[in-house]
């Protein structure tokens, strides 16, 4: 009797079992990630009206800016906003993800003490810039810049053997920035909008120069990438970059500031907060962050520029995308 | 018979040899089966290159001189902190063996020290210090502690009535350490050196990652990352592990003669 029992209860739990595998199956969603940041803001309008572009499934991520590349390399990402450099490592055979705009172009400043400052007068007092991320987009930038303009640099924050003139560069992680400007740098390149809460929390300190400028224009920073069978539908794709461009009229985010923020801070993932606050942001800030769509077909030849020179400056940090990478 | 006898016995030994030599190149073997299915079914370079990819960049980083410049600077570091380590370790373990109260001082320092997550410690390090500095002073913080309590448990197992036996028959002080208590310490110091030299190495490496600090195994490391060079990754992970594998048996073959009397009997 008691076996009986036994057995009855045990196929019960099994059945049990067996049956949970039934029911509605989960929904398939369109997952679009971007880093914290100025990307971030690209999307703010967007995250905001929970833009389903058409579709029902929508769903919006910011991630940690260093862990922006994992939805990709998992092609986890029906979209994703990324680093150009990252986007040609990760994506640049064309295979698994195309390009499809480039949306932010160019948002690095130098900030310090001391007033009026230029790279030659840095290279002259053989001055320590404390460079955030130093081996990707920024660091490579500032690198093409010194070597254009002839100025001797190193990257291990140690003197140049021989040289009269030199700036001495070190990479520092950006949650690092307040601590190393309080405590160790003077000079420090950094993104906006972490360029312009450095001088807001720091009396002293202030925005000396515009890498942009320095550059020669502008570059393309951010780019966004469509997974490949996303990038078949011509309407999904239509519809995310004409919500982009509507998006980003200047005049929503500079009037929407706490909605924009409010939005990114939202969709962190797994609840993070993010870089971006209401004290922080301003219009000077946003129209610093240069936030602008160029869809492909216009911005092909600026991007591939731009990798030749970073594959100049370090050969690994890059790689020359194919045709089939731009859509 | 006594020349079956001696052949016999070069055979078995030769045979024994062959079997040492076999098991290790079996698990090595498979686990370079598993790494290369496991490759097949990532079909990604990035996510998980073949070995024979990873080989060919280990091949290129062995011709590299910045390799051997980095790998050169993370071993003095290691060896630097190491050596911190074990001499703090060792004059914190004889002061607390002679002195209780100095050990009862010491040992809650000795267990926040054990305590402290590692990655907190870089960060706040590298606000304070060199990157280069934090490295090694993480490595110190995190093994000093392991060193400690290893040499002060075989300081506390050398018998009590051992000490009184020498004081009753007049035995110098410099005789007793260096026939009694020394001898009877190394053996356990012998496998505490191996096997903290080789965690210090991997805690050092970390700890470079970490604080970037610049060439060392660690930055290669953060920059293969960063470039999403898995190959260039595991290779230099592989470097990591036979250095610490290396250290490890060198030391302790090494110093086996210096404690062969254990196996004479234990006669001192």
């Amino acid at each position: 009797m008691k076996k009986r029992l036994l057995a009855l209860l045990l196929g019960g739990v099994l059945g049990l079992f067996a049956l949970s595998g039934c029911g509605k199956p989960d929904t398939v969603y369109l997952d679009v990630f971007m880093p914290d940041g100025a990307p971030a803001l690209v999307m703010a309008k967007l995250m905001h009206d929970e833009n389903q572009l058409g579709r029902e499934n929508v769903r919006y991520t910011v991630t940690a800016a260093g862990s922006i590349s994992e939805p990709v390399i998992q092609r986890e990402a029906a979209f994703v906003l990324m680093p150009v450099n990252a986007a040609t490592l990760v994506a640049g055979s064309g295979e698994a993800y195309k390009l499809i705009s480039v949306n932010t172009h160019g948002n690095l400043y130098i900030i310090g003490r001391g007033g009026a400052a230029t790279l030659e007068s840095l290279a002259d007092d053989k001055a320590s810039l404390a460079v955030v991320n130093l081996s990707n987009v920024p660091g490579l930038t500032l690198r093409h810049i010194l070597d254009k303009k002839g100025i001797a640099y190193s990257t291990d924050g140690t003197a140049v053997a021989g040289a009269a003139a030199y700036i001495k560069l070190h990479g520092i992680d950006a949650e690092n920035l307040a601590g190393q400007l309080e405590k160790t740098y003077d000079y420090v390149l950094a993104p906006e909008p972490a360029a312009t809460t450095m001088t807001k929390k720091y009396g002293d300190v202030s925005i000396l120069m515009d890498i942009q400028a320095l550059y020669g224009g502008e570059y393309p920073q951010a780019v966004l990438l469509a997974r490949s069978d996303v990038y078949e539908d011509a309407a999904l794709v239509e519809a995310m970059l004409s919500a982009l461009e509507a998006g980003e009229d200047a005049a929503w985010l500079a009037n929407h500031i706490s909605d924009a923020v409010t939005a990114v801070g939202a969709h962190m993932k797994d609840g993070a907060k993010s870089g971006i606050s209401a004290g922080n942001m301003s219009a000077a800030v946003i129209e610093n962050c240069n936030i602008r769509t160029l869809r492909t077909a216009d911005a092909k030849a600026g991007v591939l520029a731009y990798v030749d020179r970073l594959i100049a400056v370090n050969p690994k940090a890059a790689a020359v995308p194919q045709d089939a990478f731009f859509g | 018979m006594k020349r079956t006898d001696g052949k016999h016995a070069e055979a078995s030994g030769a045979v024994k040899i062959l079997f040492n030599m076999l098991y290790p190149l079996i698990t090595v073997g498979a686990v370079l089966l598993v790494w290369y299915l496991g490759s097949l079914a990532a079909h990604s370079a990035i996510v998980l290159p073949a070995p024979a990819a990873t080989l060919e960049r280990l091949l290129g980083l062995l011709r590299a001189g910045e390799f051997w410049r980095s790998f050169a600077n993370t071993l003095l570091r290691s060896l630097f902190s190491f050596c911190l380590s074990f001499l703090l370790a060792a004059g914190l373990g004889v002061s607390s063996r002679l002195f209780g109260v100095f050990r009862r001082l010491i040992e809650p320092l000795i267990a926040i020290f054990r305590a402290l997550p590692t990655v907190a410690v870089i960060l706040l390090l590298v606000l304070w210090m060199s990157p280069g500095g934090a490295a090694v002073a993480v490595a110190l913080l995190v093994i000093m502690p392991t060193l400690y309590a290893a040499l002060l448990s075989a300081l506390d197992n050398i018998d009590q009535p051992l000490f009184d036996m020498c004081r009753v028959f007049g035995v110098k002080r410099s005789r007793i350490l260096g026939r009694m208590i020394l001898p009877m310490l190394l053996p356990e110091v012998i496998l505490t050196l191996a096997s903290g030299l080789s965690l210090n190495l991997k805690l050092l490496v970390a700890a470079e990652v970490l604080s970037n600090t610049a060439h060392s195994l660690g930055a290669m490391m953060n920059a293969a990352k960063i470039y999403f060079d898995t190959a260039e990754l595991l290779a230099l992970t592989i470097v990591s592990v036979v250095a610490a594998v290396l250290m490890e048996w060198g030391i302790k073959t090494a110093a086996k003669p210096l404690y062969r009397w254990k196996d004479a009997g234990g006669r001192v």
